[in-house]
């Protein structure tokens, strides 16, 4: 199968997003396939990934993130020549976790449905992380490497580097690099997976549950302060 | 930049634990560029509202509380003291009044807290309820107090800035 040019993708995402409910799920096989298809090569999603791939779609789909314009962009510019517009494999993937993320905090879903896209957001962010990163740790990361690195996305990061958040440098080429010493790298990581744990462990048992909005809370916590 | 998370924030991340309160001390517990910093008195403050069902109804087991404070580990590590790790065997703190913990915990009254910040806020605004808040963002060096309780924004706190999470969670892409 030949990959599809940018612009035929683009054409295929917007396709499956306004297509109907009857055509809904054999449309997001076949994007589900080109995805695989752009990716495999950069980061391992063989056969084992087409059950995670169409569940990821199919996730989205659900929650209405499908339609966010960042993931049809990013799936446009993948493997694109222009290395400061380009689309990286793994910023796609991580701009997909983002969006599983958010998928997952989706209050209206089920239980079921948030849990299978944090597991998703996880596998997905995994398939991101470089191997020369997980081993040692470099002079200067990319982009990917620390949006993975601190479960947010690849737009997250460029925003940090441009509100002066983090320092980074740009190559001749365009792209961004940063200097990973200004990180604390490993603080936090021996209690990522708790955190995962303990926030799957909530959402069950919060299931079902009619919850306060921040407004509500607050006013409950004031009174009850007083006690 | 390093921000002060108060009970408000706790309080909503576990009542939404993928939602923006989480997503922040998320982020703070790992050494990127939002630094998160806490004290005793707000996980307290939070253990009990989370337990006796404060949060309109919806109650939580203690351990569900303790390992979600756990988990978050790397955000105790700068609190005004230890004691976070210990936290959930003080159960003698556990059903005390807010001021009765800070004095516990902290050892200062509220007019000691006072003189201490003499001069940075105008800390005098502050009911009891809420010094423990300024004094431990002071104490723990926090550019910025991160909270949802709108009665802080109608106050002076000096050099120290005030976000709600939502803005603070938008200046980080989340």
């Amino acid at each position: 199968m030949l990959a599809l040019s940018p612009a035929d993708r683009a054409a295929l995402w917007h396709e499956t997003i306004t297509s109907a409910p009857d055509d809904r799920a054999p449309m997001l096989r076949v994007l589900a396939k080109e995805i695989q298809e752009l990716l495999a090569p950069d980061l391992d999603l063989y056969s084992d990934w087409d059950e995670a791939l169409e569940a990821t779609l199919r996730t989205l789909d659900a929650s209405g993130l499908i339609g966010r314009d960042v993931l049809r962009h990013e799936f446009e510019g993948v493997g694109t020549e222009d290395e400061a517009d380009g689309t990286s494999a793994a910023e796609f993937a991580l701009t997909i976790a983002g969006a599983l993320d958010e998928s997952a905090a989706v209050d209206h879903m089920d239980l079921q449905t948030r849990e299978l896209a944090l597991e998703l957001a996880s596998m997905w962010r995994d398939a991101a992380t470089s191997d020369a990163v997980s081993k040692t740790l470099p002079d200067t990361l990319s982009v990917a490497d620390v949006a993975a690195h601190f479960g947010v996305t690849p737009q997250a990061v460029y925003k940090w580097c441009e509100a002066g958040k983090i320092e980074f440098a740009r190559t001749p080429g365009g792209s961004y690099r940063i200097p990973s010493a200004q990180f604390d790298w490993h603080r936090g990581k021996e209690t990522e997976s708790a955190r995962r744990e303990i926030a799957a462990r909530l959402l069950r048992h919060l299931d079902g549950k009619d919850l306060p909005s921040d407004e509500e809370m607050v006013a409950a916590m004031r009174q009850a302060r007083g006690r | 930049m390093k921000v002060f998370f108060d009970a408000t924030v706790w309080c909503g991340a576990l009542l939404r634990p993928v939602g923006t309160n989480a997503k922040l001390l998320d982020l703070a517990a790992r050494g990127g560029p939002l630094r998160g910093v806490t004290s005793d008195v707000v996980l307290l403050e939070m253990y009990r509202h989370a337990v006796m069902g404060d949060l309109r109804g919806v109650v939580f087991a203690p351990e569900d509380v303790w390992d979600f404070v756990r988990a978050h580990e790397p955000l105790l590590e700068i609190s005004q003291s230890p004691i976070g790790r210990s936290l959930p065997d003080r159960t003698d703190l556990h059903n005390l009044p807010i001021t009765e913990i800070v004095y516990h915990l902290t050892g200062q009254t509220r007019e000691e807290l006072l003189n201490d910040l003499e001069g940075k806020t105008t800390l005098r605004d502050f009911d009891d309820l809420d010094l423990h808040v300024v004094a431990a963002a002071y104490h723990g060096d926090a550019d910025a107090i991160c909270t949802s309780d709108e009665t802080f924004f109608t106050s002076s706190l000096g050099t120290i800035e005030l976000c709600r999470p939502s803005e603070l969670a938008a200046g980080f892409g989340l």
